[in-house]
């Protein structure tokens, strides 16, 4: 009885956690991308590229044990603040008015910035994780 | 800030949160280490491709006509669809695969990923 209480509590603090991230993080989304007069495509580059950042940061730092701040901070959040379906909305629109370079343009970006600054703040992290032992 | 427009971030935040629980639950079902999942990370592309597509089908033109309302409007596109994908999980996992030399899996995430997101959208437009 004891156990069954237990485990339903861990489940529901855990939905909790990432119901509660994804809303902020689309909230830091919603007040970046809506106040903001510049291009829609920056203002969602610059999410993605900020949520990304923050990810690895998230996961590096919670690791394995901090298994429910790093529901909140990167399932939550950072996943709440990026957005992989509004890149693809954007690049089919920019298609069908017959932009194809800038639906590459689009993707290119979006990926290779975000990927390069996550794989550099992983490896200054080995690094220094490294020195520091 | 005006009143509806807090009303307006409010159903932005309630449909960000639906929509992280849906790709929580899709990672969870999907991302086990078996098979095919022990190259890709299913659940985050099962997660993208749904997110992309309900996307498209918001911006379709029956999805216009049924959906009348501004915030609901904004509730599932900004909201729901856009926080049940995700391009910080994908582009960490992108990262892990090339830290870990998996280059023909990291292409064949990225190119899959891209290709069936741009697809599934640009057919859900035209729906």
């Amino acid at each position: 009885m004891y156990i069954k209480r237990s485990i339903f509590s861990d489940s529901f603090i855990r939905l909790l956690a990432v119901f509660l991230g994804g809303a902020i993080g689309s909230l830091a989304r919603a007040a970046i991308v809506i106040p903001l007069a510049i291009n829609p495509l920056i203002s969602v580059f610059l999410c993605n590229i900020t949520g990304s950042v923050l990810y690895i940061f998230a996961a590096r730092i919670c690791g394995k044990n901090l298994k429910l701040v790093k529901d909140f901070a990167a399932t939550g959040f950072c996943g709440g603040l990026t957005t992989f379906s509004t890149v693809c909305k954007d690049g089919a629109v920019s298609i069908q008015d017959g932009e194809f370079l800038l639906s590459f343009a689009i993707f290119a970006l979006n990926l290779l910035f975000c990927v390069a600054s996550i794989h550099i703040i992983d490896s200054l992290a080995d690094k220094f994780g490294k020195a520091s032992k | 800030m005006s009143m509806d427009t807090a009303l307006l971030y409010f159903f932005i935040a309630i449909g960000g949160g639906f929509g992280a629980l849906l790709r929580m639950f899709l990672a969870d079902i999907l991302d086990s280490s078996n098979g095919i999942q022990r190259r890709i990370p299913l659940g985050t592309l099962a997660a993208n491709l749904i997110a992309a597509f309900s996307l498209g089908w918001l911006h379709s033109e029956s999805a216009l006509d049924l959906i009348g309302q501004r915030h609901l409007f904004f509730a599932l596109t900004m909201g729901f669809s856009a926080s049940a994908s995700t391009f910080s999980a994908f582009a960490f996992q992108l990262a892990q695969m090339l830290k870990l030399k998996k280059y023909h899996d990291a292409f064949a995430y990225a190119l899959i990923s891209i290709f069936a997101g741009l697809l599934l959208t640009l057919a859900a437009m035209n729906l």
